[in-house]
């Protein structure tokens, strides 16, 4: 068995609204990642997914909960070399390639930004070297470097984020939504190198999507997020072989298939509804407003995630 | 069955200050009564202008060169602005990707649906609009219309939004409705439903939809006719079956290759390299030539035309021409 690479424990991020408001984006989730494995992250907007990515890396202090990677705590209080080491060994893509490469830097610049921070390249020479090679295993060339982001393409963009996130040598990237604003050919394209930069560097992914036949594609297990919550978490066939949780399969149900023949004989799990707002939440199962074998039980407070089965977590009531 | 519309041989461009974009070169398709079409391609293969020149609401510089758009016998793509404003909302009512920017954020939910019958049917009584408006909200499935009439549309979620939109655009039982990337912007459980209902109207109402999307999903859950668009021009077409389980052009067998299968895993995901064309400068051949693993030298040069398969399945593709059948094999 691999050894554990991340471990988030009890994490919660909320957020004041001023007056007495919280927002709970994340409330009490705990998973962990074993290194070189790609742990995928679903559920509908709102559900504090990108939260959830965007606290692990860092970019928010967790209100409550512990974050370990490597046996550093992110959360915590950290010395300046534990900081250099995080930022250097934790990357993320984002999911916008418009809006989240600088527009006023070129390429070059862009992606040895970090080669820069962590004086990675011993000079000039080597520094151009570094980020033509990076450019090369994203599937760039070398003439691209002296571009600026808006003369490139939405996947060539995304390969070039890609690039950024690699150029100082990361074992674990957060992925956050990678693929939605790309078109399908081009998302097969930005899947399959991600997956190829995994197998080549040994990389460790945290993979955030709301595609699931993407994120079943390339994740060993994944986790299903409802209203801050994770309720279920599973090996990626298991969980689509067996979902357990009521919203798991609502979500199931609810994708279109791209086959037409598959798609007439299928009755679809159609959920009333939307999604509840997140301020000021309840006490009680999350889904309970929407899940059709809702019971008193559902009630009494949130249903803890309980393994059923070898690998197979529900956080659920009447699944036992 | 009866075609209501026909678009014939249309070409349009758009003038910008980079150069002329041919946005759309010589595409030609009909829809027939109570029938699905879904029109697929991604982002710059033309099927959002398309639509919108079906409209009259090409973005400015833009203008159909050459073609007819004919409905009811007649041929629309030359109207007058007076002329199309009758005709929209009508005749073809057309629904956007998101609800949020296509609804007026200062006017009532009731209101606006209200206009509607307004600019229409002006022979209504404020009181008969009201309750036309209320009626509507019922069908597309909002919980208490009276309350909901009186909200903006800030108050209301996406999902909810795009019913508000959809019973505006069904308010004067157009024939014709476009929808535009309808669910593009949901929740895959609120797409659910949103499917789900157009489906149950179209049902009820018998009308036509044509639906922009590129989601395949979306596509083989409620099409029943499919017209594939790349870099401008058409394709492949045929009927849902015909496009899904036997398609010809190299384009839908990568578009539908490239999407995972929910069984394989550990294969390489199958996908199309390189990017679609630059519509300043098209190709002279066809579109697909720069990506397509069969390209020939003739594909580079002339543009290919339609080979027919079956009385409703088309491809334009080299690959079909007899004098290619030895060539092919060869690569």
């Amino acid at each position: 068995m691999a050894e554990e690479i991340l471990k988030v424990e009890n994490l919660a991020r909320h957020f004041t609204l001023g007056k007495k408001q919280v927002l709970k984006a994340v409330d009490g989730v705990s998973f962990s990642i074993k290194r070189g494995e790609t742990l995928g992250l679903v559920g509908e907007s709102g559900c504090g997914k990108s939260t959830l990515g965007r606290t692990v890396i860092g970019l928010y202090p967790p209100t409550a909960g512990k974050i370990t990677f490597d046996g550093i705590d992110v959360g915590g209080k950290k010395t300046s070399a534990q900081r250099d080491e995080l930022s250097r060994r934790m990357q993320m893509i984002f999911q916008d390639p418009y809006t989240s490469l600088n527009p006023r830097m070129k390429v070059l610049d862009i992606i040895a930004e970090g080669i820069d921070n962590h004086h990675l390249a011993a000079n000039r020479a080597e520094r151009t070297r570094m980020v033509v090679e990076l450019l090369r295993s994203v599937g760039l060339d070398e003439e691209h470097a002296n571009r600026y982001p808006h003369e490139f393409s939405g996947g060539q963009r995304q390969r070039v984020g890609i690039a950024r996130a690699l150029s100082v040598n990361p074992d674990f990237i957060i992925a956050d939504e990678p693929i939605s604003a790309l078109d399908v050919s081009i998302q097969a394209q930005v899947v399959n190198l991600l997956k190829s930069l995994q197998k080549k560097r040994n990389l460790t992914y945290l993979f955030i999507a709301h595609d699931l036949s993407m994120v079943k594609y390339i994740s060993d297990r994944i986790g299903v997020m409802y209203l801050g919550n994770l309720v279920e978490l599973a090996d990626s066939d298991e969980l689509f072989a067996h979902p357990l949780h009521p919203y798991t399969q609502a979500l199931l149900s609810a994708i279109p298939l791209p086959d037409p023949r598959a798609e007439r004989g299928r009755s679809r799990i159609v959920l009333e509804g939307s999604v509840s707002s997140p301020i000021n939440l309840p006490d009680c199962c999350r889904f309970c407003s929407r899940c059709q074998s809702k019971g008193k039980e559902c009630e009494k407070g949130i249903p803890p995630l309980v393994e059923v089965r070898p690998g197979h977590f529900v956080a659920c009531c009447h699944v036992v | 069955m009866n075609k209501l519309l026909e678009v014939r041989n249309m070409s349009v461009s758009i003038h910008t200050d980079g150069g002329v974009i041919q946005a759309v070169r010589g595409v030609s398709f009909d829809l027939r009564e109570g029938e699905t079409l879904a029109i697929v391609g991604e982002s710059g293969s033309g099927k959002s202008i398309t639509n919108k020149a079906i409209m009259g609401l090409l973005p400015v510089g833009g203008r159909i060169d050459s073609g007819e758009v004919i409905l009811n016998g007649r041929d629309i793509a030359h109207c007058t602005e007076k002329q199309m404003r009758e005709i929209r909302g009508a005749e073809i009512s057309m629904i956007f990707q998101d609800p949020l920017t296509s609804l007026n954020p200062t006017m009532t939910v009731g209101k606006q649906i209200s206009e509607m019958l307004l600019l229409h049917k002006p022979q209504m009584t404020k009181e008969q609009r009201y309750n036309r408006a209320l009626e509507l909200l019922d069908m597309v499935g909002i919980p208490n219309p009276k309350e909901r009439c009186a909200q903006y549309p800030h108050q209301f979620s996406g999902g909810m939004r795009q019913r508000v939109m959809i019973s505006i655009a069904l308010a004067c039982e157009p024939r014709i409705l476009i929808a535009d990337e309808p669910t593009t912007a949901l929740d895959v459980t609120i797409q659910a439903q949103i499917l789900d209902l157009m489906k149950a109207l179209q049902k009820k109402t018998n009308t036509s939809i044509i639906l922009v999307t590129h989601n395949l999903g979306v596509v083989s859950s409620v099409a029943d006719r499919v017209l594939v668009m790349y870099g401008g021009r058409f394709a492949e077409t045929g009927e849902l079956d015909e496009v899904f389980y036997d398609m010809k052009h190299p384009y839908t067998q990568g578009l539908l290759n490239s999407i995972p299968n929910l069984q394989l895993q550990d294969q390489a995901l199958y996908s199309i390299p390189g990017t679609p064309p630059d519509l300043i400068n098209p190709p002279h051949g066809c579109p697909f030539a720069a990506r397509c693993e069969h390209c020939m030298r003739v594909c580079q040069k002339f543009q290919p035309p339609e080979f027919t398969f079956s009385e409703t399945h088309k491809a334009s593709c080299w690959l079909y021409d007899e004098r290619a059948k030895g060539g092919a094999q060869n690569g």
